[in-house]
């Protein structure tokens, strides 16, 4: 249940980051969002 | 060949490589620092043979996941809180009820700010909620913005470090199977007298001169005083509180729900605080803030895997324990913070077990505790600092450098501090076991 | 230099994500491919069954695991062999893979769980640089790969971490990662998160198979004090002694610790005050493990060969006695001999009790010819 709960809050997070994404206008800091997206996706999706 | 070039080839060369590439990138080309660590890691995992491991780079940021989750949900209940307008109703309150009695005011805001970071074991987790609490209350009472910004990220590392949670102590002690009990009393010795040494050399002078006028004061607390400090105001804060509270008080008979979820709770409890706010604005703004700095230890963690892979970690510890006897104290006192550049908590992983194996035959509890504080200390270094970077940000200042600057004095204090009690180690066990 | 200023646009966020989707596809693939079991190859005699069959709690979950029994011909004891407790200290799994793959049992009963905590064997710590697996290549040309993993549960069956995590039932509070270390979650809670369970599952099998005497196998890093040694409880202290003595008279010594009473949720701690088992933890010295490490890959696991234990053993920082290096073979052997001369001192304390396998290496060969010697091939 906790575990549904924070994949929720990871899922969440990343839809937020890349909805900051679309609105950042410097191409590196859409970059380093997207190396946070990574990890999130992953977990949520359970791959790593 | 020589012993040293044996030594240093070729991870040294790896070593230099790394920083410069990260140099170049963050301060020449002025990428995001999170970009400039990628690239030093890329380039690191190239010269070192590696080739372009995209597994280790991926896998590295795992190591930061749930730290990320942490500052993003404790940023977002920051920003509900300010948004409500709690923050800086509460934050005029103290000042009224107190600003006759500086020393104890002093050593109160101290406190506050420490509180979250006592039992969050996080620093961040205390600069962005009561830090951001006592941020305009410093600036108000005549504190200036840098001294303001250094007393809350000095203050926030010393909660991470009080008792009763100390993730770093924890970390160490893991790394030699020693339980985390009987650090109470080690850790109070380590923090409590540099805590209220810090509020007295920044909070303290100007408040007892006094040094505001009265009327821009008045002004101000009208300003902020703009939500009456009602019952339901403080709704998320005491959701936050007492979430946080049980958590710790019945381990056993209540769920671990873990910051994140709690910070998130507690945020949303404010939609019954009876005033009217923008949740979905109040979480963007907040992801957007916390953005660097997730960007930042995603950036660290491919540095540190890559590192750790191709030798580089084993050269910088060795390297440090390899020191003379009379120099490893110097090297505990440099390193461990230096270190922490990568992250606070890594260094005590990577340099706080090593050292504690090295001090064998000091009482390794107090050693343990005095080595956390001096890790604490990584919360300040540039690039990570995540003490450092949120502390300036909660006082308005975009140029973390300046903070750092007033940060120095009391930083080495606490390394000294931290190297006198690992020194007498041994006398203040016969004195507390 | 100029600043790098590139506009960022909708097609750019467009573009990174396209190109993060990509990433997240590849290392995808790689991560799970680590959730393929190792192939084992059972000697003859060996029934195979699932850690389930004892605990239903783990029964259709990653974390179910194959437990391996040899009967003899005559009664005798049960030995438990636990290797993989944690899969990033290779020599305690290879040590028990070997008993799997040999093991002749005359006298008692053998039971052999090689990957103790399976979901452990599907990922690779963080921030290790950890190779993925070790590979032997045997005389026929032919190849056997296991998988190297992380010391803790995957978090992939068991998250978040705690931000403390408190040992039941005696209330000892420690890191929250250590939630995934099976090695702090004896004796285990039947409706706990995943990792107590299995140390659930593992008590249940101890106290319904009528265990007298379990080993855990690790290793550990040679800068730790723990470190080729044998950890007893008080129950296996005596039996314990008697093999170290054996031992060191035949040039292996092992220090012999006993069981830290204040120490909770350990193997040699738990195993031995909830059931009759004598229990028995041992260490082997793996520089892989350790933080003086340098380059960190597969040769390392295997070799045990690094520049910077070379310099620390100088330094005298190390509890092993490490020259050039530390192979496999070396830290199998270690286990596989203790786990034999244990074997000879239950004869003596019980003759009831007693446990005969034949059919293992000795220790010279074991060291002399390599693991893949002595592993079956797959072809």
């Amino acid at each position: 249940m906790i575990m549904l709960i924070y994949r929720g809050i990871a899922l969440f997070i990343s839809l937020v980051v890349v909805h900051c994404m679309f609105q950042e206008e410097e191409f590196w800091k859409q970059a380093s969002a997207t190396m946070v997206i990574i990890p999130l996706v992953m977990r949520v999706l359970l791959i790593k | 060949m020589p012993a040293i070039v044996e030594w240093f080839f070729p991870e040294g060369l790896y070593t230099i490589a790394m920083i410069g590439v990260f140099a170049v990138g963050a301060f020449t080309i002025k990428f995001p620092v999170s970009i400039a660590m990628a690239f030093a890691a890329i380039a690191g995992a190239l010269i070192g043979g590696a080739g372009f491991p995209l597994r280790h780079l991926v896998e590295g940021m795992f190591g930061y996941l749930d730290t990320i989750l942490v500052i993003a949900t404790a940023m977002i209940f920051m920003k509900t809180a300010e948004s409500t307008g709690l923050l800086e109703g509460l934050a005029a309150w103290i000042i009224r009820k107190f600003r006759k009695k500086p020393a104890f005011l002093s050593m109160g805001l101290m406190f506050i700010i420490m509180v979250p970071g006592m039992i969050t074991g996080s620093s961040t987790a205390a600069v962005l909620t009561t830090g951001a609490l006592v941020a305009p209350v410093l600036l108000q009472l005549g504190v200036c913005p840098h001294r303001a910004a250094a007393a809350i990220a000095m203050g926030a590392i010393f909660g991470m470090i009080a008792p009763p949670v100390n993730l770093p102590a924890m970390i160490i002690g893991g790394g030699i199977d020693m339980p985390y009990s009987g650090f109470g009393i080690p850790l109070i010795i380590c923090t409590l007298p540099l805590a209220i040494f810090t509020a007295f050399l920044f909070i303290y002078p100007p408040l007892k001169k006094g040094d505001f006028s009265e009327s821009g004061l008045e002004a101000e607390l009208k300003r902020m005083e703009r939500e009456p400090l009602s019952f339901r105001l403080f709704i998320p804060l005491l959701v936050l509180i007492v979430l946080f509270a049980v958590e710790r008080v019945f381990p056993s008979h209540w769920p671990s729900l873990g910051m994140p979820l709690i910070f998130l709770l507690a945020a949303a409890s404010a939609l019954f605080s009876g005033v009217k706010w923008h949740p979905l604005q109040t979480v963007i703004s907040a992801i957007n803030d916390a953005l660097p700095v997730m960007g930042i230890l995603m950036g660290v963690g491919m540095f540190i895997q890559i590192m750790t892979l191709i030798g580089v970690r084993g050269f910088v510890t060795v390297s440090a324990i390899a020191l003379p006897k009379w120099l490893l104290y110097v090297g505990i006192g440099v390193s461990i913070p230096l270190f922490g550049a990568v992250s606070a908590f890594g260094s005590a992983s990577v340099l706080g077990v090593p050292f504690v194996l090295a001090l064998l035959g000091h009482n390794e509890i107090i050693v343990a505790s005095a080595l956390s504080l001096i890790a604490g200390l990584g919360d300040l270094m540039p690039p990570t600092a995540l003490a450092g970077i949120f502390s300036a940000k909660v006082v308005g200042e975009d140029n973390y450098l300046k903070v750092l600057r007033c940060c120095i004095f009391p930083a080495i204090l606490t390394a000294l501090w931290g190297i006198a009690i690992i020194l007498l180690a041994n006398k203040l066990a016969v004195f507390l076991f | 230099m100029h600043k790098m200023n590139i506009k960022g646009t909708r097609k750019t966020a467009i573009f990174l994500l396209t190109v993060a989707l990509l990433v997240m596809y590849v290392t995808g693939r790689n991560f799970l491919a680590m959730r393929q079991p190792d192939v084992v190859i059972p000697a003859d005699g060996f029934e195979k069954r699932m850690l389930s069959d004892w605990f239903q709690g783990i029964h259709n979950t990653p974390a179910d695991t194959p437990v391996f029994i040899q009967e003899g011909q005559e009664p005798g004891g049960t030995v438990l062999i636990l290797g993989g407790t944690h899969p990033n200290e290779p020599a305690g799994y290879i040590a028990a893979v070997l008993f799997l793959e040999r093991a002749q049992v005359q006298k008692g009963r053998l039971i052999v769980i090689p990957f103790a905590n399976n979901t452990a064997f599907t990922h690779n710590s963080p921030q290790e640089g950890y190779p993925q697996y070790i590979r032997f290549l045997l005389p026929d040309g032919s190849v056997r790969t296991f998988r190297y993993g992380s010391r803790d549960t995957n978090p992939v069956y068991q998250w978040p971490d705690p931000d403390i995590y408190v040992h039941e039932p005696s209330g000892q509070r420690l890191a929250g990662s250590e939630m995934r270390n099976l090695n702090r979650a004896y004796p285990g809670q039947p409706h706990g998160v995943i990792t107590q369970r299995i140390a659930f599952a593992i008590l249940e099998l101890i106290r319904k198979e009528d265990i007298d005497l379990a080993f855990d196998l690790h290793e550990a890093s040679p800068e730790y004090p723990v470190v080729n040694a044998i950890v007893a409880h008080e129950k296996s202290l005596e039996l314990g002694a008697m093999a170290a003595m054996d031992l060191e008279g035949r040039g292996i010594p092992f220090r012999l610790e006993p069981s830290p009473r204040n120490l909770r949720g350990l193997s040699h701690r738990e195993w031995g005050d909830h059931t009759d088992v004598m229990a028995i933890l041992m260490e082997t010295g793996n520089p892989i493990q350790g933080r003086l490490r340098g380059r960190t890959n597969e040769a390392l696991a295997l070799t045990g060969k690094d520049k910077f234990y070379q310099k620390a053993a100088k330094l005298g920082s190390l509890f092993i006695p490490y020259e050039d290096d530390q192979p496999i073979a070396l830290r199998t052997a270690r286990h596989v001999t203790a786990i034999m001369t244990f074997l000879e001192m239950l004869g003596f304390i019980s003759e009831e009790k007693s446990v005969i396998v034949n059919n293992i290496p000795d220790y010279n060969d074991i060291i002399d010819k390599g693991i893949e010697a002595f592993l079956l091939s797959i072809s």
